[in-house]
């Protein structure tokens, strides 16, 4: 059921992303050539839309993925009183360097899918990771001095690599580059720059992690 | 109430950095012009660069010695001339001590002044070090649950390094730092699942000297 309703959340935005395209021919063209060539000046409307559907996607993934943490640590006073207590925090380097990178290659990810610049990109993933830091994850913790820095940071880092190689292996033209190139860079699946008129949207659970393909004929 | 007003208190709190982060990058859309090695351009720039470390050891006079390992470090700096930039960095460092882990982050502000292709950067902050214990604990940990320790005090360190622009337009950088770590504070980490726990709390006095070598690339 769980699994059903944030697919659903996730078709309904993915489905909102079409009404808000603009004609980007100008800036890169949809997927086949799919080099979202930055755009000087984003219209306010879009930059509002893009990043309220960041923030929905963050509320949604730390409600799904931390269950147990919010039910054990969280509460409502932390949510108020954590914003100003900013520390240094104790986690592992598989969460602060790896994880964090990750998640913050998505953001970049998905801002460069909006035809942000690559500047534009890093500062729009820099404010999702302060809204998630200082808005959603005080619930159960104080905001991390190194998950600031680094998320944005080095998830840019490793964004710059995942586009290149992605639409490196999506220029190969073969099913396995395809498939490299989708995994290496997912928001190439946003209807808006679909390849043969193909979505996905993330199935996350306990036990597994997958995406639900969507094809239109 | 009060918990209401404290909310729109801290909700106030990002909005002003979100505002004061974008007025600074909406100044950055002004000054494009190319950035070369001689002649900065005005903005916001992030280097990345990896390396090799060597790391002595006085640790509250328990052990002395020298460590090898690799790092990476990221510069995010506001340049507001050609000759000057405000930056905040955090460089990665890991060393291996007999069967220890030691993972540091030195999360840092400093500034950048460039002297023709060169540059120079002074730069202090705050470093957590996390020595990982892989199953062999201290003496005076066995048999508690703690599985590393995490050491915290200020950093200290000062680069100098070399910009270089190839024919096809790649801005790259060679530099040499180096870094002095005061470890003020150590902490036994036990992991609660996901969670971790700090199960005790002590004083320390031990002492980090770093020299680094790194080689990099200007992202953007």
């Amino acid at each position: 059921m769980r699994s059903f309703v944030l697919a659903l959340f996730f078709s309904l935005l993915l489905s909102c992303f079409n009404v808000f395209a603009n004609d980007h021919s100008k800036d890169g063209g949809t997927f086949p050539d799919y080099n979202p060539e930055g755009r000087i000046i984003v219209p306010v409307k879009e930059k509002i839309f893009n990043f309220g559907a960041m923030y929905a996607f963050q509320w949604a993934f730390y409600f799904y993925s931390q269950e147990d943490t919010l039910r054990k640590e969280g509460s409502v006073k932390n949510w108020y009183t954590n914003p100003l207590r900013p520390r240094f925090d104790k986690d592992s380097f598989d969460y602060n360097i790896f994880k964090h990178s990750l998640i913050g290659n998505y953001y970049y990810l998905f801002y460069r899918s909006r035809h942000y610049s690559e500047k534009d990109a890093f500062f729009w993933s820099f404010m999702s990771s302060l809204a998630f830091e200082f808005t959603i994850e005080t619930a159960t913790e104080k905001p991390s001095y190194q998950d600031i820095y680094q998320t944005p940071v080095f998830g840019t880092v490793v964004g710059i690599g995942s586009e290149k190689a992605s639409n490196y292996f999506h220029s190969l033209n073969t099913w396995y580059g395809h498939t490299l190139g989708y995994l290496l860079n997912p928001m190439t699946l946003i209807p808006q720059f679909a390849r043969e008129k193909m979505a996905a949207v993330p199935i996350l659970n306990r036990e597994t992690i997958g995406a639900f393909v969507m094809v239109r004929f | 109430m009060a918990p209401l007003l404290w909310c729109v208190f801290n909700m106030n709190i990002y909005i002003l950095i979100f505002l004061c982060l974008n007025f600074v990058h909406a100044k950055n859309h002004d000054d494009e012009y190319k950035f070369r090695p001689d002649y900065w351009s005005k903005g916001l720039h992030l280097n990345v660069g990896g390396g090799l470390n060597s790391t002595y050891y006085d640790a509250d006079e328990r052990f002395k010695t020298v460590a090898f390992g690799l790092n990476f470090k990221t510069d995010l700096g506001y340049y507001f001339t050609n000759r000057f930039a405000i930056e905040w960095s955090s460089n990665v460092k890991f060393n291996r001590i007999s069967e220890y882990l030691v993972w540091d982050t030195l999360i840092t502000f400093g500034l950048r002044y460039r002297m023709k292709e060169y540059y120079v950067r002074p730069f202090l902050g705050k470093a957590p070090t996390v020595v990982f214990f892989n199953g062999h604990p201290p003496a005076e940990y066995k048999g508690t649950k703690a599985s590393r320790l995490q050491f915290d005090g200020p950093v200290y360190g000062f680069a100098v390094g070399k910009m270089f622009e190839r024919k096809d337009g790649l801005l790259w950088f060679i530099e040499t730092s180096a870094t002095l770590q005061s470890l003020q504070e150590r902490e036994a980490i036990h992991m609660d699942g996901d969670v971790p726990k700090v199960i005790s709390r002590e004083t320390d006095q031990s002492t980090l000297v770093s020299v680094y070598f790194m080689i990099g690339v200007l992202i953007f």
